[in-house]
């Protein structure tokens, strides 16, 4: 058995000008393959758009998304509020804007956390093998089996609504599958011949680690992550549908479309779930595109094609 | 080829940008397009007056919606839907007009004894139940033990609980209700435990049914899905759960007027969308009888006033706020009144509500006509400088902390953060605003350290405005000591014993005017003196009614088309 044997004590520092030469050329690679790919394009397009909404959100919003107007409710789009005006008549354009932020900042958040876990016990898992595996594999069937808006409620009923109960829920119920895949890159690439090399010049296990084995089994992960950004908006959509998720006076997309769920049979109202519905579903699509883009684009099988 | 699209993608992406840019700086969000403010319409739906008695046809079949019942045998029925059928099954010894006045049942009257503690009602002579029986004293007293029995499993028998032994015969240690005596079958003699001089309204509850000898075990489904009554109607076949449920005219009815229809169909719809099921099987001519949804009030008036079928009537609730009045920063009247002074009532009922309920200025809702006092709480308008004056000499400044409470799932997200949203604006609280679970609701707002306001609601059990004032403003109905849970309905633990002699002496008074007096001076103390809760808007209810094909169909108490009364056109 391959037990980490040796503490992982020598962080990598010295490496940084091979660092900052080598991805220069790679990241070109993959960017004139990624952009053969229309709909992964229309995806970055997507994803940047909200990223831009997210971080410039207080300038963007022609009104306060939390600002009331009770003598203006339900109103359609006109009148100044471009995407009309919400059962408490706050304007419709702002409050998309700013869960567009909401999702951004909960969905990156979200991953990162989950990424930062599951590659963590997946990595680990895979190069050390024997108990450790077993005890990391059995861990996280036990969170693979539980399914994702159960748990995330049982959390955010537990902990009370919010926006920091809602990214944890989400990201220890998120974790599993990066930690999965990360674990059977580990596996495959443990026992390659510059893993060996490297092991032979006396690199420490968390050397080869993390400059041999995470470099070249991380592009799946963060494919794989990519694509889960947009499941994870859907998840606290999900949950702020059913009411456990971000507080109920706070402009959340799923909030708004349950909100709107007493209008859709009312004539002239449909603006009010039409609008959060098409901003989920293009976030959703975007972060999908993108993620199936990279896939191809960092695929080393399709390298050198043209 | 693929550069111009990354171009393309570029562009569009721009342009996106470019719009929303130009919104740059955030606007006020207030005012209305169009108009001003002060053009606003009349809040709410007015309540339309009771369609006429006219002289009718017998027979028809009315149709209507309803949820699945917890029961119909009258051991067990609770809420609106259960009450509906089994009241057309059973008659109890006094009944109740839509306008509350109490008309004999199967008693022809009934007589209380000088402190209200020993109550006689004189049966009707030759009343039979559906199956032939004649309904005598020991049938009502079979149906009340029947439903206090230990086993029964009846959550309603506690309607049961001010007779005398009920509290023995309940727990198993007396073979019978010591204070219900039926030696004489022509009179039920019922002594109180506790003495109470509107006893007689409480006998409208499904629960003090008569039943027949040959009734069935509260457990036996085949009885309880066809229980045996003596009302106007009787079953026609037993009851198809989530299907529906049939009524046919007892004809040998003789406890009043037989009724005129044929027969009465309920059909069963699933609760998660009734209103709408209902609203959309009365558009298409398939029931006689609908709600809608709130959101659907304003159109269907539109369509449906001009033909005579809308039917809007307040009705026996109260929607309020439970205020933590022994706690900071809430504990005094000022705190109290500035904060119900800084809500908006008619801008949340006509933007978020959509109309469908009309703001309080009472407790008691105006269903009590000989009660009710318009504008008792002085502080239930919407006044700024005089909440801010209030809140001001209560030490209720800017800044200030208040906790408001809510249930989820039940529809008050929306107009709680309109409330929440006032109150920052108006006073500058700071408010901490949580939705919880009822259950969860319930248990902070009786916990002894409870502070801030919580969303109430409630419903009389019984006709009386006492129903409202006793268990919700009562010292007695804390039920526990300042660091105990709260075990009765006074969330609010509210106590002034000038109030609590009041109520006490309304409950002990034989005149009606006397004691519709005493419940007027008692609000006054406790809603327009002390602010002890803080009523928002009344409990209004919206039918539509097929008058085209049916006439004399009216709402009672329980919100239910008088089946008794209505006659073929």
């Amino acid at each position: 058995m391959v037990g980490p044997t040796r503490s992982p004590a020598s962080p990598p520092t010295a490496a940084v000008p091979a660092k900052s030469r080598r991805p220069t050329g790679q990241f070109r690679d993959v960017w004139r393959r990624y952009r053969r790919n229309k709909l992964a394009l229309i995806g970055l397009g997507i994803v940047g758009l909200l990223v831009f909404l997210a971080i410039f959100e207080p300038f963007l919003t022609p009104y306060s998304p939390f600002e009331q107007n009770l003598l203006n409710t339900t109103a359609p789009p006109g009148n100044g509020h471009v995407f009309g005006t919400d059962v408490l008549g706050r304007d419709m354009l702002s409050a998309v804007i700013y869960g567009a932020k909401l999702a951004v900042i909960v969905g990156v958040v979200t991953v990162l956390a989950s990424l930062l876990v599951g590659v963590t016990l997946g990595a680990i898992a895979g190069f050390a093998g024997g108990a450790t595996d077993a005890v990391i594999a059995r861990v996280t069937d036990t969170f693979l089996a539980f399914p994702l808006l159960i748990g995330a409620i049982l959390i955010v009923r537990t902990f009370g609504a919010g926006i920091l109960p809602v990214i944890v829920a989400l990201a220890i119920f998120g974790w599993t599958t990066a930690a999965r895949l990360m674990r059977g890159q580990t596996l495959a690439l443990r026992e390659n011949e510059y893993v060996e090399a490297a092991r032979s010049i006396g690199a420490t296990n968390s050397r080869i680690l993390t400059r041999h084995i995470l470099p070249n089994a991380i592009a799946p992960v963060l494919v794989y992550s990519f694509t889960s950004i947009g499941v994870v908006v859907v998840a606290m959509a999900s949950l702020s549908y059913l009411g456990v998720g971000v507080p109920a006076d706070i402009p959340e997309w799923g909030r708004m479309i349950s909100q709107a769920n007493a209008f859709l049979r009312v004539p002239g109202k449909s603006h009010l779930w039409v609008f959060p519905s098409l901003a989920i579903v293009l976030t959703t699509l975007g972060f999908a595109f993108v993620a199936d883009g990279l896939r191809d684009a960092l695929d080393p099988k399709l390298r050198g094609r043209d | 080829m693929t550069r111009s699209k990354a171009g393309l993608t570029a562009v569009a992406m721009t342009a996106v940008v470019g719009l929303v840019l130009t919104g740059c700086a955030q606007q006020s969000n207030q005012g209305v397009p169009g108009g001003d403010a002060a053009a606003q319409p009349a809040v709410g739906f007015p309540e339309t007056e009771d369609f006429p008695e006219t002289p009718g046809k017998p027979g028809g079949v009315f149709r209507l919606g309803i949820s699945e019942p917890t029961a119909i045998d009258p051991f067990n029925a609770q809420e609106s839907e259960g009450i509906g059928v089994t009241e057309a099954l059973f008659t109890g010894l006094v009944q109740v007009e839509p306008d509350g006045t109490v008309v004999p049942g199967a008693a022809t009257d009934w007589l209380a004894n000088a402190d209200c503690s020993v109550w006689t009602f004189n049966l009707a002579q030759g009343a039979t139940f559906h199956n032939g029986e004649p309904v005598d004293a020991a049938s009502f007293k079979r149906g009340w033990e029947r439903a206090a029995a230990p086993e029964s499993g009846s959550e309603v028998s506690y309607h049961l609980d001010v007779i005398q032994g009920y509290t023995e015969y309940q727990a198993g240690t007396a073979t019978e209700i010591t204070g219900v005596n039926a030696t004489n079958p022509a009179q039920i003699v019922v002594t109180l435990a506790k003495p109470d001089c509107e006893y007689e309204l409480r006998t409208n509850h499904p629960v003090y049914s008569p039943v027949p000898t040959v009734v069935g075990a509260t457990t036996d489904t085949a009885y309880t899905d066809a229980p045996i009554g003596n009302g106007p109607f009787k079953l026609d076949g037993p009851w198809q759960h989530d299907t529906g449920i049939k009524l046919a005219r007892f004809d040998e009815y003789s406890l009043g007027e037989p009724a005129y229809l044929d027969g009465a169909e309920f059909t069963i719809l699933p609760s998660a969308n009734a209103a709408q099921l209902e609203y959309d099987g009365f558009v298409n001519g398939q029931f006689d009888w609908a709600r809608m949804p709130p959101t659907l009030l304003k159109l269907a008036r539109e369509t449906y006033e001009p033909q005579g079928k809308w039917l809007s009537k307040i009705a026996n609730g109260m929607n309020y706020l439970t205020v933590a009045g022994t706690k900071a920063p809430m504990d005094s009247a000022d705190a109290r009144k500035a904060v119900s002074l800084a809500i908006d009532r008619n801008a949340i009922v006509q933007g978020v509500l959509q109309g469908s309920t009309t703001p309080a200025s009472s407790l008691v809702p105006s269903l009590f006509p000989d009660a009710y006092q318009k504008d008792v709480c002085g502080a239930c308008r919407y006044d700024v400088e005089e909440a801010k004056r209030l809140a001001a000499s209560a030490g209720l400044v800017p800044g200030t902390e208040l906790s408001f409470q809510f249930n989820t799932g039940g529809g008050h997200e929306e107009w709680t953060a309109a409330v929440r949203q006032q109150l920052e604006t108006n006073l500058g609280l700071k408010v901490s605003y949580t939705g919880l679970p009822f259950t969860d609701l319930l248990n902070n707002e009786g916990a002894p350290e409870a502070t801030g306001i919580f969303r109430s609601a409630w419903g009389a059990d019984y006709p009386t405005p006492g129903n409202f004032l006793i268990p919700l403003l009562a010292t007695s109905s804390i039920g526990a000591t300042p660091t105990e849970p709260v075990t009765g309905n006074n969330y609010g633990r509210y106590s002034n014993p000038e109030f609590d002699e009041l109520v006490l002496k309304a409950s002990a008074s034989q005149d009606e005017a006397e004691r519709n007096e005493l419940w007027k001076q008692a609000e006054k103390i406790a809603i327009g003196d002390d602010q002890a809760l803080i009523p928002l808007w009344v409990r209004q209810q919206f039918r539509l009614v097929a008058t085209d094909k049916f006439a004399n169909t009216n709402m009672n108490f329980n919100e239910n088309p008088t089946l008794e009364t209505i006659t073929l056109k």
